[in-house]
């Protein structure tokens, strides 16, 4: 519980610091993308916080390069 | 120093003209540069090279790291090569001219996309660095979140508040460095050398290779238009990692002086064993706290180059206005790929030894080659200046 | 403007009638006591009368020069030459006033303002104009040493409250015509005089553009003291390092335009501001450069490292004894852990308890009067440190790590860079009790990158190190014999970059 308070706090604050300048501009499309990352990296950082065992980048690539390995 | 102080500086007036809006000078002074080059390719490889080297080359560790810095360099002065042909833009704004605007744009995305990951498992390395040496009652995670929210604090300041931060750091981390060679003069001795190419010289050029490709050289490209244009930009691109490849090839050598190089192809990171071997007297002793930190300065600007370099790309792929908008998001994202990433420190240390060469390699090395042979094609043997002041990161 | 019609005007001019400037005047000062007025008649050539009076501000305006003018000159003698009553008023002002600076005014916006400052006021019934006499005599402050920026060797005069007297020091210190000082008013309800002296040729004309531009952009009711002024003009609010350097002394704010900043000196106030305003600037001290080269270079270094010491001894000191034990040699070790023993709090606890306490001691030091002052000091430090020791509230190690900050402190002779660093050291420490050595060297790596992100009026607040530049090392971390120092510094913009011929 307190890790998703924790992670929303941390957001609110960017939001707050980040997006008063950004709707002055009407730079709709760079608030989307904001938006977008946002959400995906606090989702990322409240399941880190629950220690939900997230998919490791690494473990892809070892799988990536030994497939091309073993093809030659 | 005599002739600096007898010319009339015509071209650091230039610079210090005061101009609110800095949209034509450069971000980046050259020597800033080269500092910054100088620490980036120091970066974590002065600590898990000198391990991984003594182990593939044995006693020729010290030829594999200098061909590993003569390849660094090779591949250094051709993507200056590249870098001037576009003198105003980052590696992802020319791989969209010469790719085309989608496919140009998706390689840009890869690559950014790489420098992000690689940031992460940079947050990761000192992490565990810190918690299985130094501190290991602290969790990683905290140590992990105060650093990237240095590094993203940093990042947002700009270039130029960052490269002048390496300037101001580097006469401090270069005294360290000498204290922390202190002990070679001792011990050094070239029997320990011998014999020279025992094994061939097959696990040296290997050896070479994989260090090679643990500076990712290339993405100082990223940075490379924001630098003071002219002929100092390519030679301080050079030199710095000129400069880094030298302390790295200290380091390594030092360590099969002093430590031997069974202990050094046995420990995760041999520099913090040799600063443990530093004794004057009686009272310099165990400073290694204190040379700590040479590898948290080091690691830290080049999380922050490569991590700014991640977001500069993003933005100039996805077209983003505001540099620094995307900075705290994506900050905040690498905590869980760095925790993800690796997931113990043994699973670190075999992913860099066996996989980081080959999966870097397309990027580091093959992308921008490719760009490169594509420009000569497209635009033939002449330089194409865009002359307009490239998208400002910062 | 239409005096005939009655009724006092609201508009800003004065009128022809003297009754009803004179309401004016003392209805809108409500009668103050020290507004002095005196009434006059004289007799002209034709039998023509004259009336008028002088008014003037009791304790600013030595106004018995003028009236002794007035009450004895003979109007009669110039004859057909005075047909009027503005023909008077010239006479007044051409033959009679023997002072040094006379205006004519139309405004009372503008008659208030020079009544405040000492001038005397010479009202004409039928003209429609006042004639403001400069008549100040100023009781204030005299030159005195400063106090806070003392030397052993140098000139001992400080700057006084008193804005003419300070421009006349500067005057005094550079007799070039190219020192070139331009005033202004700030303030909408105190009406504060300010000057801003520069050397013309020396000083760049972007810099100074730029300080004009954020004076004038200054909207304040008053102005009290130069911070007032340094709070709008700073680059940035939230700093904690100062990018405004301030000082009492004229001979540093001479030799400062001399390397082409410029100067704010303010009236009110012995502390006049230069800009722009680099790190090293604070370092310096007259002294430097008024003893020996090698002395200088050697003080300089000295306070550098008191710098260092004021901001990281409590934060090192914590990190090492509650991460880091082996950093410090055995025997240290054995002492310090059984001093740490009998004690209660964590090394970060009682570090905060002694910090806080001494900022108290410290604050309350400059409040007490004199004769209590010296022994309180004396008292609080060292009873106060040995009871609390002695009490097992706190490791005598502890004790001495506070006592070399505090002295550390006041090495750094500018004071707001104490104060910085005084505020900088509490993060500092929070960070190396949670993280060790790590903690303390992100939190340093986190202050240059703070300190490089400054910049002073556009120059970046870390040259001469941060932008490297080597000329500049001669006056930054040394001090080269002048002979050797021939230009000027590259840090700062100027159009005229040699100082003298280079001699070895």
């Amino acid at each position: 519980m307190w890790g998703v308070v924790g992670v929303a706090m941390v957001a609110a604050v960017i939001v707050w610091f980040e997006v008063p300048r950004q709707w002055k501009q009407r730079s709709w499309r760079d608030l989307s993308v904001f938006g977008v990352i946002l959400v995906c990296a606090s989702v990322l950082l409240s399941l880190e916080s629950y220690q939900v065992k997230l998919p490791n980048p690494l473990a892809g690539i070892e799988w990536v390069l030994r497939s091309i390995g073993r093809m030659f | 120093m005599g002739s600096a102080v007898d010319r009339p500086d015509v071209l650091e007036e230039a610079e210090i003209k005061l101009n609110n809006s800095d949209d034509k000078k450069p971000l980046v002074s050259i020597r800033a540069f080269t500092i910054l080059t100088m620490f980036y390719t120091v970066g974590t490889s002065i600590l898990i090279t000198p391990g991984g080297l003594n182990l593939h080359a044995k006693q020729d560790a010290w030829i594999a790291c200098l061909f590993g810095i003569a390849l660094d360099l090779a591949l250094v002065w051709v993507f200056s090569v590249l870098g001037e042909r576009y003198p105003d833009l980052t590696i992802i704004q020319y791989s969209r001219v010469l790719l085309g605007r989608w496919l140009g744009g998706a390689a840009g995305l890869l690559f950014s996309a790489f420098c992000y990951l690689l940031a992460a498992l940079l947050v990761a390395d000192l992490g565990y660095f810190l918690t299985t040496q130094v501190m290991s009652d602290t969790p990683i995670e905290a140590l992990a979140v105060i650093f990237i929210a240095a590094v993203a604090y940093t990042a947002r300041q700009g270039m130029r508040v960052y490269s002048l931060t390496a300037e101001m750091l580097f006469p401090w981390v270069t005294l360290l460095l000498v204290i922390l060679l202190f002990p070679v003069f001792n011990k050094f001795d070239v029997q320990t050398l011998r014999p020279v190419f025992e094994f061939g010289y097959i696990p040296v050029a290997k050896g070479g290779a994989s260090f090679s490709m643990l500076q990712e050289v290339a993405v100082l490209l990223v940075l490379y238009p924001f630098v003071s244009k002219g002929k100092g930009r390519r030679n301080g691109y050079l030199a710095g990692t000129a400069i880094g490849g030298a302390v790295l090839f200290s380091v390594t050598a030092g360590s099969e002086f002093v430590l031997g190089v069974e202990l050094t192809a046995n420990h995760v990171y041999p520099s913090y064993a040799l600063a443990k071997n530093i004794r004057m007297g009686h009272m310099i002793e165990r400073v290694e706290g204190l040379l700590m930190f040479i590898w948290v300065c080091s690691v830290f600007i080049k999380t922050v180059v490569t991590f700014h370099a991640s977001v500069i790309g993003l933005n100039q792929t996805l077209g983003i206005r505001d540099s620094k908008l995307l900075i705290w998001p994506l900050a905040i994202g690498l905590f869980p790929v760095a925790m993800a990433s690796y997931t113990n420190i043994v699973f670190a240390v075999n992913f860099v030894d066996k996989y980081w060469a080959a999966y870097a390699f397309p990027f580091i090395v093959l992308f921008p080659l490719l760009l490169l042979c594509l420009s000569f094609i497209r635009h033939g043997r002449r330089s194409v200046g865009y002359d307009r002041p490239p998208g400002r990161p910062s | 403007m239409n005096s005939t019609t009655g009724g006092p005007s609201s508009s800003d001019s004065l009128s022809r009638s003297l009754k009803i400037n004179l309401d004016r005047i003392l209805q809108g000062t409500g009668n103050s006591f020290d507004i002095k007025n005196r009434s006059f008649h004289k007799r002209g050539a034709n039998g023509r009368k004259y009336a008028g009076a002088v008014l003037h501000a009791d304790g600013l305006a030595d106004a018995r020069p003028l009236l002794q003018a007035i009450m004895g000159c003979q109007p009669g003698d110039e004859g057909d030459n005075i047909r009027g009553e503005d023909d008077f008023m010239t006479y007044l002002r051409e033959s009679v006033l023997s002072d040094g600076s006379i205006e004519e005014l139309t405004s009372f916006k503008r008659m208030f303002a020079l009544l405040f400052s000492g001038y005397s006021i010479v009202l004409l019934d039928g003209v429609e104009k006042a004639l403001g006499v400069d008549t100040i005599r100023l009781n204030a402050r005299p030159v005195e040493e400063p106090n806070v920026q003392s030397v052993v060797r140098g000139p001992r005069e400080g700057f006084t409250e008193v804005l003419t007297w300070n421009t006349s020091m500067l005057r005094r210190k550079i007799k070039n015509p190219n020192l070139w000082i331009e005033s202004r008013v700030l303030g909408v309800q105190t009406g504060t005089m300010i000057a801003i002296a520069y050397v013309k040729g020396i000083v760049s004309e972007d810099v100074l553009k730029e300080v004009y531009a954020r004076l004038d952009k200054i909207d304040i009711d008053g102005i009290f003291e130069s911070n007032y002024i340094e709070e709008y003009i700073q680059d940035k609010q939230f700093t904690t390092f100062p990018t405004v350097f301030n000082t009492e002394r004229p001979d540093v704010v001479a030799a400062q335009l001399l390397e082409g900043r410029v100067a704010i000196l303010v009236d009110g106030t012995p502390f006049a501001l230069v800009v722009p305003a680099l790190f090293t600037q604070f370092f310096q001290s007259p002294e430097d450069y008024y003893q020996r080269s090698d002395f200088g270079t050697l003080i300089r270094m000295l306070r550098f490292l008191a710098f260092f010491l004021a901001i990281l001894t409590p934060s090192l000191y914590i990190a090492v004894t509650t991460f880091q034990h082996e950093l410090l040699p055995t025997t240290l070790l054995f002492n310090l852990a059984s001093q740490r023993e009998g004690v209660p709090f964590p090394a970060f606890l009682e570090a905060l308890i002694m910090e806080v306490t001494f900022e108290i001691l410290r604050e309350a030091s400059v409040r007490m009067p004199k004769t209590i002052g010296q022994s309180i000091s004396i008292v609080g430090t060292l009873v106060i440190g040995q009871a609390a020791v002695e009490a097992g509230l706190v490791t005598a190690g502890m004790v001495i790590v506070v006592s070399i900050t505090a002295i550390s402190n006041f090495v750094m002779p500018a004071f707001n860079m104490g104060i910085s660093a005084r505020i900088q050291r509490f993060s500092l420490m929070a960070l190396g009790a949670s993280f060790g050595l790590y903690g303390v060297f992100l939190g340093i790596i986190l202050l240059v990158v703070r300190l490089c992100s400054l910049k002073s009026f556009g120059v970046p607040y870390l040259s001469p190190f941060a932008p490297t530049r080597y000329g500049d090392q001669k006056d930054s971390l040394f001090r080269f014999p002048f002979p050797w120092m021939s230009r000027r510094p590259l840090s700062i913009p100027t159009p005229n970059r040699i100082r003298q011929r280079r001699i070895r």
